[in-house]
């Protein structure tokens, strides 16, 4: 690398976009002058495109656990203290005499007694009074009651009670509470709710997607997502039918919560094709940016795209604006990702931002392939100009046959990229296109001594007739021996040897080296002997 | 940087929330960056347990002082911030290490007596990271944040605590590092000097 050149400092920087705009012209300008320059914007090219790689450490969800931590809040000082003070008030407190009663859980100036065990639970939940537990009295077993609303009303102590009694499988006190969930009481339902936080019941659940999805009840919804948080399943696979789900979707939207969003993206990356549509849309209305995240992370998966492209479809006037934004603006791996879906499912309107992306670097690849494979006049041609740039992106990128392709429909029409320049990258390029252009080149006369370089590239074995029947042309005959040198195919050696001839001999004698990988010397009937040799 | 009035909006939405205690506009705000910010931290401390660490350390950290964002940047971009301060503190920390991938390296520049063997795929992503792993933090992180994260360089230098200038110098300097040690491994086809 030069490090003498004024421009070096800028062609690091150039593809950042910061610099102005008349500066950025003049190092584009030098760069297809200054071969070191190019080199070294070529090989940060590479660099910047490997660099980046995904991790996926856990520790957003760990550290998002650690939220309800107290010590964590802001002003945790005062909780401390607290905890500290009631610490010491338990220590020095006089102690109970141990009874064979349950084992008591204490909350607040109540005490819930939760028994060791879950029948006995059923049948000896004890309330007292603090201090000294003078007022104490025993449920029945759940079975034989329904939930009185003014027990429930009474305290926190009374809540933990009811859904002690919820879980100990009470069918009665389960349904009662979900009549209670729809009460026009503020207070009763609040409550109820706070129970069914608690009871984590099936009948309850239910009760709870009822009301989502027939009144969008937000409570409710906060519910069930901090139910399924704790859980294993989204709260949308709580066993619904399609109906259901597509009526929970739109509560959702009604809710809209981040936690009614974040249910709609997990639920999406689980569901099938046709519940994917349903929950991207629902999530486009929430949250476009995660929407399109969703969409494109899915892509990625290929037999997802048929979905991607009836959803795509389904809305363009959004999807394709959004994906474009996001190949310009977007951070790289979603651009990356945009570029793919945009290089299947674009528009005429995407070529521009993938041209704007061509720019962005770490993106070049991705938005150079999404244009050849978008196609269009317009893509081709901006694909081949960089390519026709930076020579080296032709055997680098994924998409460069599909490039050969746009090279070989652009080759006889493009005035503004030189001739020569565009068969060395058809060569480059390769595939049955590139082949087949240089082949038509060839036919219709072109006497380009780069023609047979570029054919034995594009087509290797399948060259080797062309480049023989070339090899007593006046004009592309030497070009073809060296063009058949390259190529490791031993059929070549007969018709090289019978133009082993003064006026070829220099020519055939490379190639014939790099045929054999020794130098038998500058006679023919060395080569001869050691043809026959090998049978 | 430049973005659609709806994304920020909605940012500045959850912000508010977040700000009045709602632990789940948080969440939802953390989990809008949080794999940038895991792939920052990883590729600055090269540990996935040290990056782990920090980036809770982080979370945490801005959950605490969410009250004194001003919004004088993005969510993100602060958050960042907070990540890089952690960060610094365990890279002065840390004693020199030997990188592994050395071996590579030198096994790549004298294979043989000619020009240093071209590196495969494999072999370059590999030496790309290390290359990356061994430039001095701050050109490192300033690379990142433009790589991955498409940051302004305005962004970057509020990320850093430093000036538009610095970012300029510090990614010059990245990036002709790696350029010259690199270079002997990449064919560049017709266009190299």
């Amino acid at each position: 690398m030069s490090t003498d050149c004024p421009f070096l400092s800028d062609v690091l920087l150039l593809g950042d976009g910061e610099l102005s705009f008349e500066r950025a012209v003049t190092v584009e300008a030098h760069l297809a002058v200054c071969p070191s320059c190019a080199a070294t914007e070529e090989l940060l090219f590479r660099v910047e495109s490997v660099a980046l790689r995904e991790a996926d450490l856990g520790a957003i969800d760990a550290a998002l656990a650690r939220l309800d931590d107290p010590v964590v809040e802001t002003g945790w000082t005062p909780w401390l203290v607290a905890a500290c003070a009631l610490l010491a008030l338990g220590f020095f407190a006089p102690r109970p005499v141990p009874t064979r009663e349950p084992a008591v859980a204490r909350g607040g100036s109540d005490t819930v007694e939760v028994a060791a065990h879950e029948d006995q639970a059923q049948e000896t939940a004890r309330v007292a009074t603090e201090p000294g537990g003078t007022d104490r009295f025993a449920l029945p077993p759940p079975h034989r009651r329904r939930i009185d609303v003014q027990e429930l009303l009474a305290g926190e102590t009374s809540v933990e009670l009811v859904a002690a009694q919820v879980r100990g499988g009470g069918l009665a006190a389960s349904a009662s509470l979900v009549s209670l969930l729809a009460s026009d009481d503020d207070r009763v339902r609040q409550r109820a709710l706070e129970v069914a936080r608690r009871a984590d019941d099936a009948v309850v659940v239910e009760g709870l997607v009822e009301r989502v999805t027939t009144v969008g009840d937000r409570g409710a919804w906060d519910v069930l997502a901090d139910l399924s948080a704790r859980g294993t399943e989204s709260a949308l696979g709580l066993g619904l039918d399609d109906e259901r789900r597509a009526a929970a979707l739109a509560a959702l939207e009604r809710v809209g919560t981040t936690e009614a969003r974040d249910e709609v993206v997990a639920h999406a990356r689980s569901a099938t094709a046709t519940e994917f549509a349903h929950a991207l849309e629902t999530l486009r209305r929430l949250d476009p940016r995660t929407a399109l995240r969703v969409l494109v992370e899915q892509d990625q998966d290929p037999e997802w795209r048929p979905v991607i492209v009836g959803v795509v479809r389904s809305d363009p006037e959004h999807w394709l604006p959004a994906l474009h934004e996001a190949v310009r603006r977007g951070d790289v791996l979603v651009a990356r990702a945009a570029c793919e879906v945009l290089a299947a499912h674009g528009d005429t309107r995407s070529t521009d931002a993938l041209a704007d992306a061509v720019a962005r670097r770490g993106l070049r690849d991705a938005a150079l392939a999404a244009l050849v494979e978008l196609g269009g006049e317009s893509a081709w041609r901006i694909a081949a100009r960089q390519v026709a740039r930076r020579p080296a992106l032709a055997t680098h990128f994924d998409g460069a046959e599909a490039a050969g392709g746009a090279l070989a429909r652009g080759v006889e029409t493009w005035s503004d990229v030189p001739l020569a320049t565009l068969i060395e990258l058809l060569g480059r390029c390769g595939g049955e296109e590139s082949f087949a252009a240089l082949d038509r080149l060839i036919a219709s006369g072109l006497q380009s001594s780069a023609l047979p370089t570029a054919l034995a590239r594009a087509g290797g074995e399948d060259a080797v007739a062309r480049l023989v029947d070339l090899l007593d042309q006046p004009r592309l005959g030497p070009a073809a021996v060296e063009a058949l040198g390259v190529l490791p195919v031993g059929r070549v050696v007969p018709e090289l040897l019978r133009r082993f001839d003064d006026d070829r001999r220099s020519r055939i004698h490379e190639a014939l080296v790099r045929i054999a990988g020794q130098d038998l010397g500058r006679e023919r009937a060395d080569w001869t002997a050691w043809w026959n040799d090998r049978g | 940087m430049n973005e659609g009035a709806r994304p920020v909006d909605h940012e500045t939405t959850l912000v508010g929330r977040a700000q009045g205690g709602d632990a789940s506009a948080f969440a939802s705000l953390v989990r809008g960056v949080g794999p940038a910010l895991e792939r920052f931290a990883l590729r600055l401390l090269g540990d996935p347990h040290e990056a782990q660490d920090v980036t809770q350390d982080a979370i945490l950290e801005a959950w605490r002082g969410i009250g004194g964002f001003r919004g004088e940047a993005r969510f993100g971009t602060w958050l960042h911030r907070i990540l890089l301060s952690r960060s610094y503190d365990r890279l002065r920390r840390r004693r020199p290490t030997t990188e592994l991938s050395d071996a590579l390296a030198d096994d790549l520049a004298h294979d043989g007596d000619g020009p240093a063997r071209e590196a495969s795929a494999r072999e370059f992503e590999e030496l790309v990271r290390s290359r990356i792993d061994r430039l001095p933090p701050t050109q490192r992180a300033t690379l990142l944040l433009r790589l991955d994260q498409g940051l302004s360089y305005q962004e970057i230098a509020y990320v850093l605590g430093s000036t538009r200038n610095a970012v300029r110098m510090n990614l010059v300097a990245a990036r002709k590092r790696l350029a010259e040690e690199l270079r002997p491994h990449v064919d560049l086809g017709g266009g190299g000097a």
